[in-house]
Parts: C-alpha cells; sequence; structure tokens
C-alpha cells in the first residue's frame, strides 16, 4: 500500500523460507499468495488462476465496476472449492497435479470415444465437449483444445469437483473466450467415475442434454467402463515400458495438456505420489527450463541423478517427456529407452496423444 | 407386517429386501452405488421401472444439497458450499408395493439459491414437470420451519399438481431442537403432509441404507398415490 501512493509496483518479497506475491488486478483486487519451496513462476501463475477462477464465477464486468462490496464478496463464496482445488496442485503430499495444464489419460479407447464424443456434442449443438474420467480428460473436442490451457484446467477441476450429482447445470464465465457473456456447463455422469460435459447455450436444457447423453452413449458402457480402468496409471495396460522405469510425465507445451503415470500395473499409491513428487520437482526445476532457453546451441536433455533414483528429459518439438528411473539404470541407457517411451507414447493413433 | 401403508416399510430389511439391495451396493467400497445415465441397478428383468421429477427447495444453506447427498448414500461435502447453478442426482431405490417389487428412479433437481435469482432459466427447469416437491428446513433453525407454509403455498401452484414432502434435516435424538415436536405436529395434521426427519450425518457403513429407508419409501408412497388419484380422476372423467 505504501508503495503505491509512491507509484511503485510491489511484485515480490521473500523471507528466508516463504516467498510472497503481491498482485493487483483491473484496478480492483488484490491477490496476495504466499507459500514455502515454491518458485515466484509458479506463485504468479497461481495468482493468475485464481484471478480466473474469480472471474469464472462472477464474471468479469462484476470485478471491474463492483457496486456492491457485500454481494460481490458473497458471490465469490462460491469459487473458493475452485480456489482450493488450486491451491492443492501445489501440494503435492496427497495427489500431483500441474497448474495450467490438462491432465489427460492415453488409452485405446480414445479413438472410438473421440468420435463418439463428436457425434453427442453435435447433437447438442456444442462446439466445446469434453470427456472425463476422474478428473482426467480422455478426450475432447478440437474447440475445447482451443481453449487456453488454464481455462481448461479450471473447467476440469470444477467437473471432478464432487463426483455425487448425475448432471449438472453451472452457469460460468470463461476468462479469455468468454468474460462477459455466460455459458452453460453442462455435465452428466454416464457411468460411474466418467463424466461428459459441453458449454452449451440456452439451449439445449439440462433434461435433455442427459437424454441426448443416454442416446448417444447408449452403446459404449463398457468401452468408457474399459477407459476408466486405466486409471491410475492413467496409461493403457497394454502399454508396456521399460521394467526400470518408474515413472513418468510427458508434456505438451503448446497443447497444453500432460501425462502423469507411475508405470505400475497395481499401483501403492503411497509410493506412486511419492515418486510423481519427484518428477514434477525435476520438471519445475530441471527440465521444465529446457523450453526456455534458445539461441544458436540449444539443450534437448536434461539429466539428474541421486543416490536413490535417476531423472532424464528429451524435448522434441512441443513434447517433452520426463522419465523416473531406478538408480540402478545405467546413465547411458536411460537416453536410449526415453527415447524408445517417446515414440510409444506419443506416436499411437489409437490414443490420440 | 406392512399394516396400513401402501409401501411396505421395513421391506428393505426382510431377506428379499436385502437380497435386492445388494444391486445398489459398490462391493469396492462399503457404500452404495452411484449410477450415471447409461447405469441402471442390475435388478432383475421382471422388476417394473418407474421415474419421477422431484424439485428439492427450502432456504439457501439450510441443507438441501447435503440432504440429498445424504439419500444417494454419498458423502457431503464436510463444509458448506453454496451449488452453483443446477445439481441433479438420480437415486434408485427398490420398494414393495402390496406383492410387487418397484424400482423408483427420483431424479433431484437441487440448485443454488444464488444461482437461481441471478439467472433465470435455472428455477423453471428445476419445475417444469415436477412430480413433486421436496421442501427442506432444519430442526435447528426456527425461521426455515416457520418459513415453510409461506414457501409451499408459493411453490405448489402447478399446472402439474406435484405432491409435497417436508424433510426436516440436522434431526438428532440427543440434542436439544430448536423445532418442537408439538410445531411438527400441527404442521402435520394442518396441511396432512407427513413430516420426515434425516440427521445429514454419514455414517459410511451399510447401515446407512436403512436409516433412509423410511424417508425414501414415504417419498416413492407419496408419489405412487399421486398417480393413482389421477388415474381415479381420469376414470371419472371418462
Amino acid at each position: 500500500m505504501f508503495a503505491k501512493t509512491q507509484e511503485i509496483d510491489l511484485l515480490s518479497t521473500a523471507t528466508t523460507e516463504t516467498t510472497f506475491i503481491w498482485k493487483e488486478m483491473e484496478d480492483s483486487v488484490i491477490i496476495i499468495a504466499a507459500a514455502c519451496g515454491v518458485s515466484t513462476e509458479l506463485l504468479e501463475m497461481l495468482v493468475s488462476s485464481v484471478f480466473q477462477a474469480m472471474i469464472m464465477t462472477v464474471g468479469i464486468e462484476e470485478i471491474r465496476t463492483c457496486r456492491n462490496i457485500e454481494r460481490l464478496k458473497r458471490e465469490l463464496r462460491a469459487c473458493y472449492p475452485l480456489v482450493d482445488r488450486l491451491l492443492e496442485c501445489l501440494d503435492t503430499t496427497s495427489r500431483v497435479d500441474l497448474l495450467g495444464l490438462t491432465e489427460v489419460i492415453l488409452c485405446h479407447e480414445n479413438i472410438s470415444l473421440q468420435a463418439l464424443l463428436d457425434a453427442y456434442c453435435e447433437c447438442l449443438g456444442s462446439l466445446h465437449g469434453c470427456l472425463v474420467a476422474r478428473g482426467r480428460t480422455l478426450v475432447a473436442t478440437a474447440s475445447w483444445w482451443a481453449l487456453q490451457p488454464s481455462e481448461r484446467k479450471l473447467l476440469a477441476l470444477l467437473v471432478a469437483g464432487d463426483g455425487q450429482a448425475t448432471a449438472r447445470d453451472v452457469p460460468l464465465f470463461l476468462p479469455f473466450t468468454s468474460p462477459a457473456v455466460p455459458f452453460r456447463l453442462v455435465t452428466c455422469a454416464l457411468a460411474a467415475g466418467v463424466d461428459v460435459c459441453a458449454l452449451c447455450g440456452p439451449s439445449p436444457s439440462l433434461a435433455e442434454a442427459e437424454h441426448t447423453a443416454a442416446q448417444c452413449w447408449r452403446g459404449a458402457v463398457d468401452l468408457l467402463r474399459a477407459a476408466q480402468l486405466c486409471c491410475p496409471r492413467n496409461l493403457a495396460h497394454a502399454v508396456q515400458l521399460d521394467a526400470g522405469i518408474m515413472g513418468i510425465l510427458l508434456v505438451d507445451h503448446l497443447n497444453g495438456k500432460f501425462l502423469l503415470s507411475g508405470n505400475q500395473l497395481q499401483s501403492d499409491s503411497k509410493k506412486d505420489v511419492y515418486r510423481l513428487d519427484i518428477l514434477c520437482t525435476f520438471y519445475y526445476q530441471g527440465a521444465g527450463m529446457l523450453w526456455k532457453n534458445s539461441g544458436a546451441s540449444k539443450a534437448v536433455e536434461s539429466y539428474w541423478c541421486s543416490e536413490y533414483h535417476k531423472c532424464h528429459a528429451m524435448q522434441q518439438g512441443n513434447t517433452l517427456l520426463c522419465v523416473l528411473y531406478a538408480a540402478a539404470v545405467p546413465t547411458d541407457t536411460m537416453r536410449h529407452i526415453t527415447k524408445q517411451s517417446f515414440k510409444i507414447l506419443t506416436t499411437d493413433k489409437q490414443m490420440c496423444w | 407386517m406392512c399394516s396400513s401403508n401402501l409401501v411396505c416399510m421395513d421391506w428393505q430389511s426382510s431377506a428379499e429386501g436385502e437380497a435386492i439391495l445388494q444391486y445398489f451396493y459398490n462391493p469396492q467400497t462399503t457404500g452404495r452405488k452411484i449410477f450415471g445415465v447409461l447405469e441402471k441397478p442390475n435388478v432383475p428383468s421382471s422388476v417394473e421401472e418407474v421415474s419421477y421429477k422431484l424439485f428439492v427447495a427450502g432456504k439457501a444453506g439450510i441443507g438441501k444439497t447435503s440432504t440429498v447427498a445424504r439419500l444417494a448414500g454419498t458423502k457431503a461435502l464436510s463444509s458448506y458450499v453454496e451449488t452453483s447453478g443446477i445439481q441433479k442426482t438420480n437415486i434408485y431405490w427398490p420398494v414393495k408395493i402390496w406383492d410387487k417389487i418397484i424400482l423408483f428412479k427420483l431424479q433431484f433437481w437441487d440448485a443454488g439459491d444464488h444461482s437461481m435469482k441471478k439467472y433465470s432459466h435455472i428455477l423453471p427447469a428445476c419445475r417444469e414437470k415436477a412430480d413433486g416437491i421436496v421442501f427442506i428446513f432444519s430442526f435447528m433453525d426456527t425461521s426455515s420451519f416457520n418459513d415453510l407454509p409461506q414457501l409451499m403455498s408459493k411453490t405448489i401452484q402447478q399446472p402439474e399438481n406435484p405432491t409435497s414432502i417436508v424433510i426436516g434435516t440436522r434431526y438428532s435424538l440427543t440434542n436439544r431442537l430448536e423445532v418442537q415436536s408439538s410445531e411438527i405436529k400441527e404442521f402435520e395434521h394442518k396441511w396432512r403432509i407427513p413430516v420426515l426427519r434425516i440427521d445429514n450425518k454419514w455414517s459410511g457403513e451399510r447401515s446407512e441404507v436403512q436409516e433412509v429407508a423410511p424417508v425414501l419409501n414415504i417419498i416413492c408412497e407419496r408419489l405412487w398415490m399421486r398417480d393413482q388419484e389421477y388415474l381415479i380422476k381420469q376414470g371419472l372423467v371418462r
């Protein structure tokens, strides 16, 4: 506040353990975030995501020209669960997630599901549709992928929010695509754990959308169940990766999506989370930097070796594969295995990476 | 056993009822199964299915969403969150009427109070063609109970002539309740509507089914009776 009166922008401040980020949005709200062990950059991303969650809930106009502050505060309460989930993206103790990126599942059913989803959206008259299993995207329409990555992330977090409803009709704004005119997010639980969602205008009604969903997906129950069984590996069981691989993180920078897999057929969730957490740290602190450097000599690989594990990352075009290996895997063979896995994961047309 | 009721009230705890209820549990967890729009309980094909739409009404924050969650056998959120938009939950419930088992598909339409005021399509979507209206009040909030008559007379006027159901949440045998049982009796007598009681605490065990069974049974019975009355009326007109 002092800085503001002096026409100075306070960006961030750091104590020995904690980083503070301070940002004023639209001359209206100030968002402050504090965290330990998180980079300033990530914290900045969190702050803008929180602001986007606010826009999603009340619309940009309401925030810009706020007439009644108490009412705005009350309305914003609706976005708290979403903000909580954003904060959870930074807390990797229970579940590993990446801010601003859509988590996907790669399974062989995807190619058939894509056709069904496109048909469903056409019936609804919606361009934006997405099929989600346990909060992770199986397939989505081209227009859904054309949304801003952080918008998609918020929508995915919203859909994953609570599992009990059979169908929902949630009015919301899209922070980038439509910040002032609300859309309706219409979701339908098709089978246990699998939801289909679409962004709609005034029609069709929720009852009609549910009826259409039951019609369009009628023959797909087995496909959906099979796809859902890929969780929590997030990868088709038929895909065999090298036994030395303890976890993978595949990131598409351009399309804003990622795949996170513990490479275990039978999952021990605690161990899994721990391993995936290492991969994320590797991504944030090491491999993720590969996007940034440019110039004459561009690095495309990154290595980390510790007592218990080794990490290796390889970048090709917009895609980056980070792999966690057991320490016993010789450092010089990692590169070969990563390359092989890269090919397996990204070239299979049925999995639609 | 079934006494004066149309619906056999303790059928769910009979051997036959228990056997049918097996199709409603999730074998992986101890709780009830949630059915997507493509699924339904795997009951014998001879069992007839009937479907009803119910609109859940009541003031903001009173526990509409957690009541529906309780009836569905799922865990409600531990802290209060206002529902945004419409949340529709299908609950399948088997009921024995006379000597016949009937599968009820109860579609609960629940909407956040704030979204209802802000977006005009929500209330009509919830009320349209509703077979019943579930009014929720809290035993710990006297005003929510006192406001019921007004809310009811405002909401019931609909061409479909929906049946009314009243559920009091946060009911407890041990705690002192804000709404007295004499007031409830008076209300029941005046409106001729039974007041159902629920505590909204989810035990997370199979016994939860037996706890909510009386509430679901009475909801089903009232819907069934409404149909019978309609059929009789139709018969008279002809």
